[in-house]
């Protein structure tokens, strides 16, 4: 993670106009961005072109940025909304559950020789079970380490909305984790 | 606290999200109910299995990748923020003629009611020696139409 002092340094710097100060200020945080961007819409190519997307809104928004804040969890808010923008529209064609079957089945090969990519499927598995909404906050608070709060900040949700999703999210990752088969869709209560 | 609200909350206390009184109670039930323990174990176990497969499998970047991509985000962001600039008047001369045409399309229709013939018939209804007449000017506000009514005083109304 970056220095918050040089990290707004490099901010002001952008905000002056040197765009080359951009890189510096995004580079500790872009695979954080890509893996974020991965987990929730399940595919890489999406994955990168939201990332994409995400800088160029960062870079054009940057006057907006509440420098009291974390610069990570507004970036990694970016990327969280542009992947939903992206699966919204994707859904409409329903391609999205169809490639994230494909991606938990393990017919569609990752991409490079990439270490752990096994494991990779099984919690993209596990993932799919998800609602997105679900996934959103299990990937920003429990995978990427975000608080409830900033998560909330993040994703422009009430702190209960973010306890409500994730008290769902690991539920459903605790069942889907333990059962042989995973991302059905389906949710099994467990009754008490 | 109960096993039924106790279990609604153990996925929020596996990840340490609760504070204050309901964390303690929590606490407090754990430590006489091994079924709930049991349930948080597993809770815990798949976040930890999940936190630790995220961290083997991501993606990254190549270097190559990444610099080409940031050099050109100046570039793409500036692109589009002239293109949306350049959108923006043409979106309000548009929104313009239209406002215009719709308001010279209202305007004709008032007009077009009183015709050059309306308009004597009108004039000679109101000048008849001997009828009492009453006038009544309706002007709008928006366009500034001026409409002139003249009313019979004595008309009585016959209809079914």
């Amino acid at each position: 993670m970056s220095d918050p002092v040089n990290e707004s340094k490099l901010v002001e710097s952008v905000l002056a106009g040197e765009g080359e100060a951009f890189g510096p200020l995004v580079t500790p945080y872009r695979n954080s961005l890509l893996a974020v961007a991965f987990r929730l819409t399940g595919n890489e190519e999406d994955a990168r072109e939201v990332v994409q997307e995400a800088l160029l809104r960062a870079f054009r928004y940057l006057h907006h940025f509440d420098r009291s804040r974390s610069f990570r969890n507004w970036l990694l808010g970016i990327a969280a909304n542009e992947a939903r923008t992206r699966l919204r529209l994707k859904l409409k064609d329903r391609e999205l559950v169809a490639g994230l079957k494909r991606e938990a089945a393990g017919k569609e090969p990752a991409s490079g020789d990439r270490p752990g990519n096994g494991f990779r499927s099984e919690l993209m598995k596990c993932l799919s079970a998800l609602t997105d909404k679900e996934r959103e906050i299990f990937v920003l608070r429990d995978l990427e380490g975000l608080s409830v709060k900033e998560t909330a900040e993040a994703l422009r949700r009430s702190d209960i909305a973010v306890r409500v999703g994730l008290c769902e999210a690991r539920k459903k990752l605790r069942l889907a984790m333990a059962m042989p088969e995973c991302g059905t869709g389906k949710t099994t209560e467990v009754k008490r | 606290m109960r096993c039924a609200k106790a279990g609604k909350l153990l996925s929020l206390y596996a990840g340490d999200d609760l504070g204050g009184a309901r964390k303690t109670s929590i606490r407090r039930h754990l430590e006489r109910c091994p079924a709930c323990r049991a349930e948080l174990e597993e809770l815990r176990a798949a976040m930890e299995r999940a936190g630790r497969e995220a961290a083997v499998g991501a993606p990254v970047w190549n270097e190559a990748e990444w610099d080409l991509l940031i050099a050109g985000i100046p570039t793409e962001a500036r692109r589009r923020e002239t293109r949306g600039r350049r959108g923006s008047p043409t979106v309000l001369r548009l929104a313009s003629g239209t406002v215009a045409v719709v308001l010279l399309f209202v305007a004709g229709l008032h007009m077009a009611r009183l015709t050059p013939t309306g308009a004597r018939e009108a004039a000679a209804f109101a000048t008849a020696p001997d009828r009492k007449v009453v006038q009544v000017e309706m002007v709008s506000a928006a366009t500034g139409l001026k409409v002139t009514w003249y009313l019979d005083s004595e008309f009585d109304w016959k209809g079914e």
